[in-house]
């Protein structure tokens, strides 16, 4: 116990002294097993983490989960980081964001499991709870993501919303759409084109202000 | 293994996390090894953490970052660094053997840790690659079969148009000489279906090689006067058989033979490449 007090004090101050780091250099640190380094960027990040797959898991309980998990990750794979791969944040949330995808995908095939013996009941249970557009529409109302989906236009929008915020795979997004998988691909790109052109300035002036 | 035109065609779904897990997958393993892709992908990348970051912003509770903690602790005395409770206990075993029994003990135990970890994650990367590889040839299998199947609809439609024509001609187009098939392949071969009737040439052959990327077979018509006419391209399927139609304005009379030639998709039309089939008419 005597351990642990004297432990705990030695890591709260090393805390201190990486509060100033910069990303790259945390990350650094935890690749080398360094705790407290993990400790800052979990500070710095895990509200990201947690708010998106609140968003778009709608449970605390699974949201808390896939944050936890998000950070065990980067634990894990801190090494594996490549500066040549972007920021540490870019990578930090696509691990998250493809962590909550695959938490997604997994509901969604249990809830078809459940439902298969009516074909129409998947349709409905779908509909209600399971569509991520009209889901994420309701969540949205007053956001400023809102604002910002606003300015692309309704095809490129819902394509966003189901890829990004549902996760649903491309020939999904075709058959939910009622599209040919080549306009959804081509709709992808430009909605991607789109979003550095328009969403990202004026994103960070609204994240900056 | 996925090439960078590839990279280049999935990058958006890619970016909104929208291909499947095992695209996913080969995406990262040709990002990994091939840097202008990397800063592609870090560039589509960076705009969407904005995207990330402007859902309601909410805070996770203590107990989310302690349990994390709790994790990391436990995997890191169960296998990537044995911390004081096992040294602890090593240690207890070596003050009750010799001290170099305790030792080769101890590095026997950490090997055995260390293994099991690297083992089980190993295999999990493991299975993920495999099911990734059955994905592919379960893809590659329902391509074939959808050949075969376009395959005999043509073989059908030949049936047919030679059976409703009685002035139908059947030529045979075989291997021209210059061309040694593979080992173990079976030299190419074919015939020539001329319905007087329609004026249209139908030829269909099998065990054509599978050409590279932008090459192509090209079907010629040669005149009794020696004048070479490219008409049409000789599509192959995957299981090595190739089709075309070609229709023709001039009397029938007037041609003398068919070659099919391999040569680059976008050769003009006055280059003749390899000859591999020639029928005489
Ligand atoms: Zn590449």
């Amino acid at each position: 116990m005597r351990g642990n007090a004297k432990d705990s004090s030695v890591s709260s101050s090393e805390t201190e002294a990486r509060i100033t780091l910069e990303d790259v250099e945390l990350l650094r640190l935890i690749a080398n097993g360094d705790r407290s380094a993990l400790e800052v960027l979990y500070d710095r990040y895990a509200g990201g983490i947690y708010s998106l797959a609140h968003h778009m898991l709608q449970e605390q309980g699974a949201a808390e989960e896939v944050t936890q998990d998000t950070f065990f990750k980067v634990w894990r794979r801190a090494s594996t980081y490549n500066v040549k791969r972007g920021k540490v944040s870019g990578w930090l949330f696509s691990i998250g964001h493809h962590r909550i995808i695959d938490e997604l995908r997994k509901r969604r095939r249990q809830k078809s499991m459940i439902y298969v013996p009516d074909v129409e009941a998947v349709h409905r249970q779908e509909d209600e709870s399971a569509d991520p557009n009209e889901f994420a529409e309701k969540r949205m109302q007053g956001s400023r993501l809102r604002k910002a989906l606003e300015s692309l236009n309704p095809e490129l929008k819902s394509v966003v919303v189901l890829a990004y915020y549902g996760g649903l795979t491309q020939s999904e997004i075709a058959k939910k759409l009622n599209q040919p998988l080549g306009t959804v691909k081509t709709r992808t790109r430009l909605a991607l084109k789109a979003l550095r052109e328009n969403l990202g300035p004026q994103a960070r002036k609204w994240l900056d202000g | 293994m996925m090439d960078c035109s590839k990279i280049h065609e999935l990058l958006p779904a890619y970016t909104l996390g929208s291909l499947t897990t095992s695209e996913t997958a080969d995406f990262n393993t040709h990002v990994e090894v091939c840097s202008p892709c990397a800063v592609k992908v870090r560039d589509a990348g960076d705009t969407l953490v904005d995207l990330a970051r402007m859902v309601p912003q909410k805070r996770p509770s203590e107990r989310v970052k302690d349990r994390l903690l709790a994790r990391i602790d436990k995997v890191d005395q169960l296998v990537t660094r044995p911390s004081r409770p096992v040294m602890d206990f090593v240690g207890s075993l070596g003050r009750q053997l010799t001290f170099s029994t305790g030792t080769s003990l101890a590095v026997a135990f950490l090997i055995v840790a260390v293994v099991i970890g690297y083992w089980s994650s190993r295999s999990l990367q493991d299975l993920q690659d495999l099911r990734g590889d059955i994905e592919q040839r379960m893809e590659s299998v329902a391509q074939q079969e959808e050949d075969v199947r376009e395959g005999l609809e043509q073989q059908h439609k030949l049936f047919e148009t030679i059976a409703a024509d009685p002035d139908v001609t059947v030529k045979r187009l075989s291997a021209n000489i210059p061309t040694v098939p593979l080992p173990g392949h079976e030299s190419p071969s074919g015939v020539i279906v001329i319905s007087a009737r329609d004026s249209t040439v139908t030829i269909a052959a099998m065990h054509l090689p599978q050409l590279p990327q932008n090459w192509a077979y090209h079907v010629w018509l040669i005149k009794h006067g020696g004048q070479e006419i490219r008409t049409a391209t000789l599509t192959v399927d995957s299981t090595g058989a190739g089709h075309a139609e070609v229709t023709i304005d001039a009397p029938l009379e007037e041609f003398r033979a068919i070659f099919v030639t391999i040569d680059p998709a976008n050769a003009g039309p006055g280059s003749v490449g390899n000859s591999a089939l020639r029928g005489d008419l």
